[in-house]
């Protein structure tokens, strides 16, 4: 009787079923202006993240769309927003950015990544597609430093004619 | 006896299982056709490796197929248009489609980078291509080059099926509509 008494009691103590959990606010214009090229040729394939019902759902161009109306155009606000949103909520709680699940897995295992069925994207830290979303997701503004990472991302990854 | 109920427990819990999402969307394919041919020219448009996949009970299997068109919004393929695919390790395997568009890169077994194409949408290779793969087609004298690679998809059409949609890019085609 004590232990079932104990355990009701340690039931109670922890978090209520269905509460929503609180996930940080990323700044969804940044993402559109920055980091979206990196995401869209990177992640964001109708193959691989363009999926709904992936825990990282990302729209993008030429991926999933919000609206069968927006083949063609460029990411809308509030996709980026659904974008940001999808980010942050991928790992809620990340005991720092350098932990946050949506830079580990890309990584290689050996700069300390973990495994991801859509390949070890970046060799290391330094990596431009690295450095653009790590700077996105602390959520500290873009520096100049971090832009430049995006852009020199974009470069690398884009495939469409100059 | 004991054999018995284990037979009887297995079929039931069988039947229990039902179909798979793959499941249903093969008995959707060719719904409504017109068509008993099971050749290379069937279920054009369709995602080939639906069926046609890696599978433990198969040696062969397609790595890459699907349909081309000239146009957008054309229900038809067109044939003698030629598929370049780059492998991750630099190794291009072509194919050309058949009369209703189709192509299929058939892995044969795994021991030689060989390439051969037939006539009727098949290129047969000796290897797995390694994944990101960048594919260009050409056909007369137009070129189309995918902006983005693939990644993991074998099946075009998983992407460009049918009509443009949120969750499609459309067709795979040549020729930009005219306005």
């Amino acid at each position: 009787v004590r232990a079932a008494a104990l355990a009701l009691l340690l039931c109670a103590c922890g978090p209520e079923l269905g509460a929503p959990l609180p996930i940080t606010e990323l700044d969804a214009d940044d993402y559109r202006l920055h980091v979206d090229p990196v995401a869209r040729f990177s992640c964001a394939s109708l193959e691989c993240h363009g999926v709904e019902g992936r825990p990282l759902r990302i729209y993008a161009e030429d991926g999933l769309r919000l609206d069968a109306s927006l083949r063609g155009e460029a990411l809308s606000t509030e996709e980026a927003a659904w974008n940001a949103q999808a980010f942050a909520g991928v790992d809620p709680e990340p005991e720092s950015v350098d932990e946050h699940l949506a830079l580990l897995k890309p990584l290689s295992l050996e700069a300390g990544g973990i495994h991801h069925v859509g390949e070890q994207l970046w060799p290391d830290r330094e990596d431009p597609s690295y450095v653009c979303l790590r700077a996105w997701l602390a959520n500290e503004g873009m520096d100049a430093g971090a832009i430049a990472a995006c852009d020199a991302a974009e470069a690398a990854l884009s495939w469409e004619e100059p | 006896m004991d054999a018995l109920r284990v037979t009887i427990a297995l079929v039931l819990a069988t039947g229990c299982l039902g179909q798979t999402p793959d499941d249903r969307r093969r008995d959707e394919i060719g719904e409504g056709e017109d068509d008993d041919d099971e050749g290379p020219e069937h279920h054009p448009g369709e995602p080939c490796l639906l069926c046609h996949g890696p599978s433990p009970f198969s040696r062969e299997a397609f790595a890459v197929a699907g349909t081309v068109y000239l146009e957008q919004h054309d229900t038809a393929g067109i044939e003698g248009a030629h598929v370049f695919i780059e492998d991750a390790r630099g190794r291009t395997i072509e194919a050309i489609t058949n009369r209703t568009g189709n192509f299929y890169v058939e892995v044969e077994a795994d021991d030689d980078d060989g390439v051969r194409i037939d006539d009727r949408g098949k290129t047969e290779i000796g290897f797995w291509p390694e994944y990101p793969l960048h594919v260009r087609v050409t056909y007369a004298d137009l070129e189309e080059e995918m902006l983005s690679p693939i990644r993991r998809e074998g099946s075009c059409s998983e992407c460009h099926y049918r009509e443009p949609a949120s969750d499609s890019e459309g067709r795979i085609w040549l020729v930009e509509p005219a306005p």
